[in-house]
């Protein structure tokens, strides 16, 4: 049963990361500049089955302005929600980084309440919609496992269904 | 994606297809069965003979069948259908259920009783079961289960389709200095 919850509670998270998501799509439009763009890469070491495999990250740093007041940020964000997008698809991670060398002017979205909040791409996270899934999968499988043991005892069903005349 | 996670993909995708079709096909099999037996006349019937016995398994080698007994319910009931008398020992489940501890237990819950009520097949009236079977619950349980891989794996080949390595970086709007 605990599992239903668990797949109920990430099927939430998702449709509101989701919904946050595209909410950002009404966030201010400006200019900024790449400070930094590296692939970082780590070795992810399996202890049970020994061996391991490489993540890889692309580290992009940029500042942007705000217009009318002159100020100046910084902000290694991609998608305005969600952490860091590691993960073993080196080729997703080295195209952001090519596209983005140093220097580069890219157009920047700013949350106007919060102008520290400031992301690169609005609306577009599929990552997320993963989460989605992924909790109704869980929610899927508790549903099926606990109906299965519903029916896991035919014979004790079969005994307390049988209508004795006394 | 990786191409060889893309085809252990595929392949536990086209598993949890079969998981589905085979475990739906079975629940419906057993579910036309249960709705026949619905239409099966329910009437009463008296115990006229009732004892749990020990008898050797045959299932085991020879050496083991006296050491590892089984219990069998030893029932025998009379009913009477359209006017006619009929004397029976059926219980009306699957062999596989019809365990030594099923017996153990049948016996217990019928010893003290005078009857119980049956259910009988008007097109045999010889056709009878103490209840109605209703085991759907593990096949519709295994449906649900493959179901969800299914959709799950399914969603996943889609998304690597549809959203390529450079699907990120492409998003990203790059202006001329």
């Amino acid at each position: 049963m605990i599992f239903i919850y668990i797949g109920l509670a990430l099927f939430i998270l998702g449709f509101l990361l989701i919904l946050i998501d595209n909410n950002a799509k009404n966030w201010e439009e400006t200019y900024g500049y790449i400070i930094k763009s590296e692939l970082n890469q780590s070795y992810e070491h399996n202890i049970e089955e020994g061996g391991g495999y490489y993540t890889y990250e692309a580290n992009i740093v940029y500042e942007y302005f705000i217009p009318k007041t002159n100020h100046k940020y910084e902000s290694s964000k991609i998608f305005p929600v969600g952490g860091s997008l590691r993960s073993t698809n080196k080729q997703e991670h080295l195209s952001i980084k090519n596209k983005l060398t140093l220097g580069k002017k890219v157009i920047v979205y700013y949350n106007p309440y919060n102008h520290k909040k400031a992301c690169l791409v609005v609306g577009k996270n599929f990552h997320l919609k993963i989460l989605l899934f992924l909790g109704l999968t869980i929610m899927g499988i508790a549903a099926g496992i606990q109906i299965k043991e519903t029916g896991q005892n035919p014979e004790k069903t079969f005994i307390d269904k049988i209508e004795v005349i006394k | 994606m990786p191409k060889f996670l893309l085809y252990i993909i595929y392949l536990c995708v086209f598993l949890s297809a079969i998981g589905v079709v085979k475990n739906s096909l079975s629940a419906i099999r057993k579910n036309d069965s249960i709705r026949i037996m619905r239409s099966w006349h329910k009437t009463k019937a008296f115990i006229k003979k009732i004892s749990l016995e020990e008898k050797p398994d045959l299932s085991l080698d020879k050496e083991f069948q006296d050491v590892f007994t089984i219990n069998t319910c030893d029932l025998v009931y009379s009913y009477t259908f359209n006017n006619k008398n009929y004397e029976s020992s059926n219980i009306g489940i699957n062999e596989k259920d019809n365990n030594s501890s099923f017996q153990g237990d049948l016996c217990r819950k019928l010893s003290n009783a005078e009857g119980f009520y049956i259910y009988v097949n008007p097109q045999n009236p010889n056709d009878v079961s103490l209840a109605h079977n209703n085991y759907t619950y593990r096949e519709i349980g295994n449906s649900i289960i493959c179901f969800s891989f299914l959709i799950f794996l399914s969603y996943l080949i889609y998304t690597s389709k549809k959203y390529p390595s450079d699907y990120v970086a492409n998003q990203i709007k790059i202006l001329k200095i």
